[in-house]
C-alpha cells in the first residue's frame, strides 16, 4: 500500500461547506425550517442537497433571507429579522407550526458579523418557536463542522428535554419528586437499553444511496437484536429526542470527528462507538461488521439467523444463474479506481477485492478529521497483502486523474461530479460515491449495503461493464477531452 | 389589460409590455427600493458560479478561486453536473486557495501566491484564471497584486475576473460584468483575416467546428471532432450558427468563449461578430467593438424563419455576400415551408403561455426570441414567471428586442420570494379555455397536476435549454434547422394532448394519481 498525500496550498476535492453540511442535518428533522441568511449561490447550493433527504423522507423548506450586495457590506439585520418573523407567523397561521427553526449563515454574513443569535432569540420570545441560531460560512469548516454544530446545538438546545426526560424516570423509579433544574447536568440514565444505538449522521457516510443504505443498516441491526434507538437525522422526530440518553452508544457512520457532539454526549454518559468497523458494503465486510455489532450490543446467533436469511435471498436470485455468471466471470480480475470518503471508499475497495476479485489500483480517500482517515487507512491494511495498490490522502481531481491514467485502470468508482474527469480520461465512470442529488437515477428504494445489497452493486457494476466492454467504440467517439 | 377573476390580480399582477415592466422596475442597485416592492428578492446562482461558468469551455487552462473549498465545490457541482454532462465539457480543473478561519481574518494573498506557483508547476497550464469569492473580496485581498507578484516565475498567463458571490446578484447584471473580462485577454489584431466570423455567446455547449480545428501558436486549441459531428445527433446552437456561417461562404474564425489562451487572444482578427445568446455574447460584442473596432451583428438568438432570415441578411450586409444569403434563405425556407405552413393552421388563434423559468424566474432572451417565432406562426405570446429586477438587469437584452419591434406582454407582480406564480390563476386571467393555449415550459418543475393541468389536456413544449434536446436540430432551436424542430414538437404536443386522455407520471405524481378518484 503505497500511501501520498499532497503537501500543497490548494485543494480541489468534494468538500462541501459548513451550511451544507447543517442543512442536510436540519432538514433530516421533521417539521422543521429552516432560514438560510446568506447569499443566492449558496443558499441555492445547501437547498440543492437538502433534496438528499427528500425521497422517501420529508420536505423541510429553506427559506432565503434574500441578501443583496448592501446588506453583505452594512448588514442584513433588518431582512433576518422580517424573514424570521414572516415564515414563522405565516407557518403558524396555516397551522404549521415548526417545532423547530434553524438559522444558518453563509460566508458573506458570517463575516459582516449579522447578531443572528439576538435575532433568534427576539423572534423565538415573540413566536414561541424554538430557533437555533448557527454561523456556518464555508470558511469555518466542511460538512463535519456543519454537522457537528447542528447536532451539538440540538443537544444543548434541548437538553432540557433530554434530562427532563431521564430525570422523570429517575423520580418514577425511586419514587422521590424533586423540582429538577434543567441546566443541571445529567446523571448516568437509568433508562439504558442494553444494546441500544443511535446512528449519527448517516448523510456522511458517503454513499449516493445513502438513505436507503441507512435503512438497511437498522434493519440488520435489529435483525440482531440491537435496537437503534435514534437516527439522528433522517426522518427524525424532534420529540424523540427525549429518548437520546436511553442508548448505550452513539455511533457515528463515517467515523468523523464530531468534536462538540461528542462532548456533550461525554457529559450526557453517552458512549461512542470506539471500534473500527467497515462500513457493511458487500458480503465479507457485512459479516465482519454485523458480528462484531452482536458480540458487543445483541445476539450473535440472531446476527447468523439475519445473515443467513440474506444469503438465501441473494443466492435464489444469483444461482445458476447465466447472466450473474456472465458478469461475474466478466469483471474478476479487472482494476478499478475509487474516489470517495474515506470510510465508504476504504470498504467498498475491500469489498470489490474481496467480493468481486477487482483490484482497487487507486483509492483516493476524502475525509475531514483524522480520525476518519487513520480508519480507513487501518481498514485498508487488511488488504495490502492481498493486492497493489496507491492510496491517495484528500487527493486533488489532477492527482487523482493522473494516478488512474498511470494505474490503467478499466474504470473508475467515485461521483457524478468526477464522472467528467474521468470520462476525459476515457475512463468508463460508475457513480456510487457521493450524494443523492444528480447523481441517484436508480429510484427502487433497495441498498448497495448489507447482503442484500450485493445485488445492488451488482446491478450498478453490470451497467459500467457494459460501458467499459459493450459500448467501448462509442466512449472512445464521445466528445469529452482529456485536460490535456 | 386587466386581470380577470384571478388572485393575481388580488396580489397586484398585471400584464404589462416588456418595455413597460423594464421601465417601472427600480435600478438594480436601488437596494431599498427593490426590497420594498419585491420582498424576499433573492437572484440565482452567484457572481462566482457564472464566472467560472464563463470559462469553463477553455482548454488548457485551470480555475483558481481564491476562497473556501466549498466556494470552488460549488462551482464544481454546477459545471459538473449540468454543464460536462449534459454539454459535454470537459472537466475544467479548479483548485481553490484553501481560505480558512485564519486567513479570513489574516488575509489570503500569500495562500494565493503560493497556490498560483504550484497549479503553474503541477498544471502546466497555458492560462490560469483568478476568481475570487465572497470571503476574500471581503477581506480586500488585493488579488491583482498577488498575481503580479506570482507572474513572475509563471509561463502561463495569469489574469483575473473579480467574481465575489455577494456582488452584482441579479443574473443578467454578473454575466455582463463577467464577459467583458474576456476583451482585455484578447490582443489587437495585427491583421483582419477577410469573411470570418467568431461566434459569441456560447457558453455551456461545448462546440468544435472542423474550420475551427487548427493549432494556435503549435499548441492545440482544444477542438474535437467536427460540426454537428463532434456532438453527434444532438447538435448545439453553434453547430447551426456555424451551418449558416459557412453557407455564405465564410469561415468561423473564433466560437466564444472556448479553446485555448492563444484561441481567445486572436479573436480581434475576425472581420465580424456574430451573436449566439444576447446576455452572453453582447456585452463582449461591444467591448471588442470599443477595443478593437470588430463589427458585430445586433440580431442574436435567431429562433424561428424571420429571425433568422434578418439574421443572415445582417452578416451579409458586414459581409457582402447578399447574393449568398437570398439563395441560402431561400431554399432553406422551401424546405421548411410545408411544415411551417401545417403548424400555423394547427395553432392559428392560440395563445402561448411561456414561462420564464419555473423556479429561476431569470430566462429572458430565450424565451423572448421563442415568442418572436410562436408570433410569426400566428400565436399570441405571454410572458410569464420573469422576476422584475431580473429584467431591469437585462438591458442589453431588452433594448435588442425592442429595437426589432418586439415588445410582447408579460405578466409584472412582485414576485414574493421568489415563488412561481400558479399557472392556472395565469389561465384565469387570462379567460382562456382548454384548447386556447400551449404551454412552454423552461426549466425543471413544470406544472403538471393529473387531473387539473397535465400533457393530456394542456399541450406542453419544453424549451429550457438544458433539457432540451431534439434529434439533428440544436438545442435551443436557433436557426432554420431549430425552427423545424420546433414547428414538430408543437405538432407533437397537439396530437398528444387532444388524443390522448391518460396522465402522465409525472402530472399523476403531483396530482390525481388515478382516474378513478377524480371528479
Amino acid at each position: 500500500m503505497n500511501i501520498i498525500k499532497s503537501d500543497r496550498q490548494y485543494k480541489d476535492l468534494m468538500r462541501p461547506g459548513s451550511f451544507v453540511g447543517s442543512t442536510l442535518t436540519a432538514s433530516g428533522i421533521k417539521n422543521t425550517l429552516i432560514i438560510f441568511h446568506g447569499i443566492s449561490g449558496c443558499n441555492i447550493e445547501a437547498t440543492h442537497f437538502r433534496s438528499d433527504q427528500i425521497p422517501g423522507g420529508s420536505y423541510v423548506p429553506v427559506i432565503p433571507t434574500g441578501l443583496n450586495e448592501a446588506d453583505c457590506i452594512q448588514g442584513g439585520n433588518e431582512k433576518l429579522l422580517s424573514t424570521l418573523r414572516t415564515s414563522i407567523n405565516q407557518a403558524i397561521a396555516r397551522n404549521k407550526t415548526p417545532e423547530i427553526v434553524f438559522l444558518l449563515t453563509s460566508d458573506a454574513i458570517s463575516i459582516v458579523g449579522d447578531d443572528i443569535k439576538t435575532a433568534a432569540k427576539v423572534v423565538e420570545e415573540e413566536t414561541g418557536v424554538k430557533i437555533i441560531a448557527l454561523d456556518t460560512p464555508g470558511f469555518a469548516g466542511g460538512l463535519v463542522h456543519g454537522t457537528d454544530a447542528v447536532l451539538a446545538e440540538l443537544l444543548n438546545k434541548c437538553r432540557d428535554i433530554v434530562i427532563l426526560s431521564d430525570q422523570r424516570e429517575c423520580e418514577n423509579l425511586s419514587g422521590i419528586g424533586n423540582h429538577l433544574d434543567s441546566h443541571t447536568p445529567a446523571t448516568p440514565s437509568l433508562r439504558m437499553t442494553t444494546g441500544s444505538i443511535n446512528l449519527i449522521a448517516p448523510h456522511l457516510i458517503g454513499s449516493k444511496n445513502w438513505t436507503n443504505d441507512t435503512d438497511e443498516i437498522i434493519r440488520l441491526l435489529q435483525g440482531a437484536d440491537i435496537q437503534v434507538n435514534l437516527n439522528l437525522c433522517r426522518n427524525f422526530d424532534l420529540k424523540e429526542l427525549s429518548k437520546f440518553a436511553e442508548a448505550k452508544y452513539n455511533y457515528v457512520l463515517s467515523s468523523e470527528k464530531l468534536g462538540n457532539f461528542e462532548k456533550i454526549c461525554s457529559d450526557l454518559n453517552s458512549d461512542m462507538v470506539k471500534e473500527n468497523l467497515p462500513l457493511p458494503i458487500g458480503v465479507a465486510n457485512t459479516e465482519e461488521w454485523l458480528l462484531k455489532f452482536a458480540q458487543k450490543l445483541g445476539s450473535v446467533e440472531k446476527a447468523k439467523e439475519i445473515l443467513v436469511q440474506d444469503q438465501k435471498f441473494v443466492q435464489k436470485q444469483l444461482r445458476f444463474n447465466y447472466n450473474f455468471s456472465w458478469m461475474s466471470t466478466l469483471m474478476y480480475g479487472k482494476r478499478c479506481g475509487i474516489l470517495a470518503h474515506a470510510k465508504f471508499g476504504a470498504s467498498l475497495a475491500r469489498c470489490m477485492l474481496w467480493d468481486f476479485g477487482i483490484v482497487p489500483k487507486v483509492i483516493g480517500l476524502i475525509a475531514e478529521t483524522d480520525k476518519a482517515m487513520d480508519e480507513a487507512i487501518e481498514l485498508l491494511k487488511e488488504i495490502e497483502n492481498q493486492a497493489e495498490f496507491t492510496v491517495l490522502i484528500n487527493p486533488s481531481y489532477f492527482d487523482y486523474g493522473n494516478h488512474l491514467k498511470q494505474a490503467e485502470v478499466d474504470f473508475a468508482i467515485g461521483s457524478i461530479q468526477d464522472k467528467p474527469l474521468c470520462i476525459g480520461h476515457k475512463i468508463p465512470h460508475l457513480s456510487l460515491a457521493g450524494f443523492n442529488f444528480f447523481n441517484q437515477y436508480n429510484f427502487i428504494p433497495f441498498p448497495n449495503f448489507g447482503i442484500r445489497g450485493v445485488l445492488g452493486l451488482m446491478t450498478e457494476l453490470s451497467i459500467v461493464m457494459e460501458e467499459a466492454f459493450y459500448l467501448k467504440n462509442m466512449i472512445s467517439s464521445n466528445n469529452y477531452e482529456s485536460f490535456k | 389589460m386587466e386581470l380577470k377573476t384571478s388572485k393575481l390580480d388580488k396580489a397586484g399582477y398585471k400584464w404589462v409590455k416588456v418595455s413597460k415592466m423594464f421601465d417601472e422596475t427600480p435600478p438594480v442597485t436601488a437596494s431599498c427600493e427593490i426590497n420594498k416592492r419585491f420582498p424576499g428578492y433573492e437572484g440565482l446562482w452567484c457572481k462566482l458560479i457564472m464566472a467560472v461558468t464563463s470559462y469553463a469551455m477553455t482548454k488548457n487552462s485551470v480555475a483558481v478561486i481564491h476562497g473556501p473549498t466549498n466556494c470552488a465545490w460549488a462551482v464544481r457541482n454546477f459545471c459538473s453536473t449540468n454543464y460536462s454532462l449534459y454539454y459535454g465539457n470537459s472537466f475544467l480543473h479548479m483548485p481553490t486557495t484553501n481560505i480558512d478561519q485564519n486567513s479570513v481574518i489574516h488575509g489570503g494573498s500569500e495562500a494565493l501566491i503560493k497556490t498560483l506557483l504550484e497549479v503553474a508547476k503541477d498544471y502546466k497550464p497555458e492560462h490560469i484564471c483568478v476568481f475570487d469569492t465572497c470571503s476574500t473580496a471581503l477581506i480586500a485581498d488585493d488579488v491583482q497584486t498577488a498575481i503580479n507578484i506570482a507572474q513572475k516565475d509563471c509561463q502561463a498567463k495569469i489574469d483575473y475576473i473579480p467574481s465575489a458571490g455577494f456582488t452584482s446578484i441579479p443574473l443578467g447584471k454578473s454575466i455582463e460584468e463577467v464577459t467583458v473580462k474576456y476583451a482585455d485577454m484578447m490582443e489587437t489584431p495585427s491583421v483582419i483575416l477577410e469573411n470570418t466570423v467568431n461566434i459569441l455567446g456560447q457558453y455551456k455547449e461545448q462546440q468544435d467546428s472542423s474550420p475551427v480545428k487548427k493549432t494556435c501558436s503549435g499548441k492545440r486549441d482544444g477542438s474535437g471532432m467536427g460540426c454537428g459531428k463532434g456532438r453527434g445527433k444532438y447538435p448545439d446552437d453553434a453547430s447551426e450558427l456555424t451551418r449558416m456561417v459557412e453557407a455564405l461562404g465564410l469561415k468561423v474564425h473564433r466560437i466564444l468563449v472556448s479553446g485555448n489562451h492563444d484561441y481567445i487572444k486572436s479573436a480581434p482578427q475576425a472581420s465580424v461578430n456574430v451573436i449566439s445568446c444576447p446576455t452572453w455574447g453582447l456585452p463582449l460584442a461591444e467591448k471588442m467593438e470599443e477595443k478593437f473596432k470588430t463589427p458585430y451583428l445586433r440580431h442574436s438568438i435567431p429562433i424561428g424563419i424571420e429571425a433568422t432570415s434578418k439574421w443572415i441578411r445582417e452578416l451579409a450586409f458586414y459581409t457582402g455576400k447578399h447574393k449568398e444569403a437570398e439563395d441560402f434563405i431561400s431554399k432553406e425556407i422551401l424546405e421548411l415551408q410545408e411544415i411551417f405552413d401545417k403548424t400555423k393552421n394547427l395553432v392559428k388563434g392560440k395563445v402561448a403561455l411561456i414561462e420564464c423559468g419555473r423556479n429561476s424566474q431569470t430566462a429572458f432572451a430565450r424565451p423572448m426570441a421563442l415568442a418572436r417565432a410562436l408570433q410569426e406562426l400566428g400565436m399570441t405570446p405571454y410572458l410569464f414567471g420573469l422576476h422584475p429586477v431580473e429584467l431591469k438587469a437585462k438591458k442589453i437584452d431588452v433594448d435588442y428586442f425592442l429595437w426589432d419591434g418586439f415588445d410582447p406582454q408579460i405578466l409584472t407582480g412582485n414576485y414574493a420570494n421568489q415563488q412561481p406564480v400558479d399557472i392556472t390563476e395565469v389561465v384565469k386571467s387570462l379567460e382562456l379555455e382548454e384548447g386556447q393555449y400551449v404551454y412552454f415550459t423552461q426549466d425543471v418543475f413544470p406544472m403538471a397536476k393529473a387531473g387539473i393541468f397535465d400533457a393530456e389536456n394542456i399541450p406542453r413544449v419544453e424549451t429550457g435549454v438544458h433539457l432540451r434536446r431534439v434529434i439533428n436540430a440544436p438545442g435551443r432551436g436557433v436557426g432554420f434547422r431549430g425552427a423545424k424542430a420546433l414547428y414538430q414538437n408543437i405538432i407533437e404536443v397537439l396530437k398528444f394532448s387532444s388524443g390522448n386522455k391518460k396522465a402522465t407520471l409525472y402530472g399523476r405524481v403531483h396530482g390525481e394519481f388515478y382516474e378513478f378518484g377524480r371528479k
